[in-house]
């Protein structure tokens, strides 16, 4: 072990090793020990660093700066604009809003310009966002609406108002209009 | 049923709104111990001197025959006394208060047969206004039951957040409990008011979907307005001002406020 790349790769295994234990480093020596795995381990990271060199981190630095720059003009603009539309770029941008590429490419389709699924997520969300803020704030709230409720996911039964309304409610969910009809006619018979 | 949605809040601005605006006169009386709505409304100067001078609070009504050392003969006791004026104008609209203040908690720990003392209290003054706003504590209580008791309608807000939401069916089991314990009889919904409202969020947006689907389901109202977040109502509550008189208050915050409180008098018929 001469090189100087040999030993920084050690080093950073060691920072691995403390942070996963032993038992997944053995499985996974144990799985590239094998000729056929090594070689596509290898291909699929060059690969992978090909990507990278081409449009990975510098691009999407880029565009992620030109979405910070269009929202900075929006601030001075139409700041109730940059309100909605900040957050939005940020979930999309952060997946914290769980919208494929594809349907981002989709959602900017609907509003009228070309993009497909291979545009960068940056690109993507920079043209969605450019698209919404030439609309009126009312309608870019109602958009938003719709768009967050068809791409978030619904929340679990367990998870939800209307399982805890059922539950806290002891009637089931039995509407307070029919509940009234009941006393009337309770109240009629009585 | 929650802390935190802006209950004082909104009832503090809404009877600022409607006697500035409107020329009603309101009576905002402060339910809850943490009194909120008496800090917001008067200050800590004229507070200080109404419990000095011993002028009556909320919490004479509800221990009005209750003996004590300091008061060993009880009785009944008029309501007009504890009534603090905030403001007035020439043409009779008026703003008061019934303060509040922290030993109504107290009163929780003892709270057999008090619960319909406050409506007839209120119902010795009620035509000498045209709006009286009821302003809650967050958990259920013999306070809450004795506002269902005192008020044709109540107001449900709802900060659209997942457990804030869960707030919603607890108070409508609540009411349920007490309209079921009085043969049917007691406050209407009125509707659901989203709080803390803002531009874009996704649990904002899901919360809102639940609480209208589960709305739709049982038949209550939901405003189509809401109060939205600003910094201008913590800032009006530290400055004793509504939002509309609240320093560097945004115009377009102002108005979503008063088209939310004019949904608010088409819904309770004012």
């Amino acid at each position: 072990m001469k090189s100087l790349p040999e030993r920084e790769l050690l080093v950073d295994l060691a920072k691995l090793f403390r942070k996963y234990g032993p038992e997944p480093f053995e499985s996974l020596a144990l799985r590239i020990s094998s000729p056929e795995s090594s070689a596509h381990l290898a291909s699929l990271l060059r690969q992978s660093a090909d990507i990278a060199r081409r449009e990975g981190v510098n691009s999407a630095t880029k565009k992620s700066g030109e979405v910070d720059r269009f929202l900075a003009k929006l601030s001075e603009s139409d700041p109730e604009k940059l309100g909605h539309l900040q957050r939005l770029a940020n979930d999309i941008l952060s997946r914290t809003l769980p919208i494929s590429n594809s349907e981002l490419a989709d959602a900017v389709k609907d509003l009228g310009e070309r993009a497909t699924s291979r545009d960068p997520r940056q690109k993507l969300t920079l043209s969605l966002i450019q698209l919404l803020a030439r609309m009126p704030t009312e309608d870019i709230q109602s958009y938003l609406h719709r768009f967050v409720e068809r791409f978030e996911k619904s929340p679990d039964r367990d998870r939800s108002l209307s399982a805890w309304a059922d539950l806290i409610m002891r009637d089931g969910p039995k509407r307070e209009r029919e509940r009234g009809q009941e006393r009337g006619q309770e109240r009629g018979q009585g | 049923m929650k802390g935190g949605v802006g209950k004082s809040t909104l009832a503090v601005n809404l009877a600022w709104h409607f006697f500035w605006w409107k020329k009603k006169r309101v009576l905002l009386v402060d339910l809850d111990p943490q009194f909120n709505a008496s800090q917001y409304t008067i200050g800590a100067t004229a507070f200080q001197a109404l419990i000095e001078g011993q002028k009556p609070t909320v919490w004479n009504i509800f221990e009005q025959y209750s003996r004590s050392p300091a008061l060993p003969n009880p009785g009944p006791f008029d309501i007009k006394s504890a009534i603090y004026n905030v403001r007035k104008r020439a043409d009779g609209a008026r703003l008061d208060l019934i303060p509040s203040r922290l030993e109504l908690a107290h009163t929780l720990r003892s709270p057999a047969q008090k619960e319909d003392l406050l409506s007839r209290a209120i119902r010795q003054i009620e035509n000498e206004y045209d709006l009286v706003i009821f302003d809650c504590a967050p958990t259920e209580s013999l306070l809450t039951y004795a506002a269902y008791a005192a008020s044709d309608q109540i107001v449900i807000p709802v900060k659209p957040e997942f457990l804030s939401t869960i707030g919603l069916p607890l108070l409508a089991q609540s009411l349920a409990d007490f309209k079921g314990q009085r043969g049917g009889a007691g406050p209407d919904i009125a509707g659901i008011l989203f709080t803390h409202t803002e531009a874009y969020s996704p649990e904002e947006i899901l919360s809102k979907k639940e609480v209208k689907a589960v709305a739709n389901q049982r038949g209550w109202y939901v405003f189509d307005k809401e109060m939205p977040f600003s910094r201008s109502f913590p800032k009006g509550a530290r400055e004793g001002s509504p939002i509309f008189g609240t320093s560097h208050a945004r115009g377009f915050q102002i108005q979503r406020f008063a088209a939310m409180a004019d949904e608010f008098a088409q819904r309770v018929g004012l």
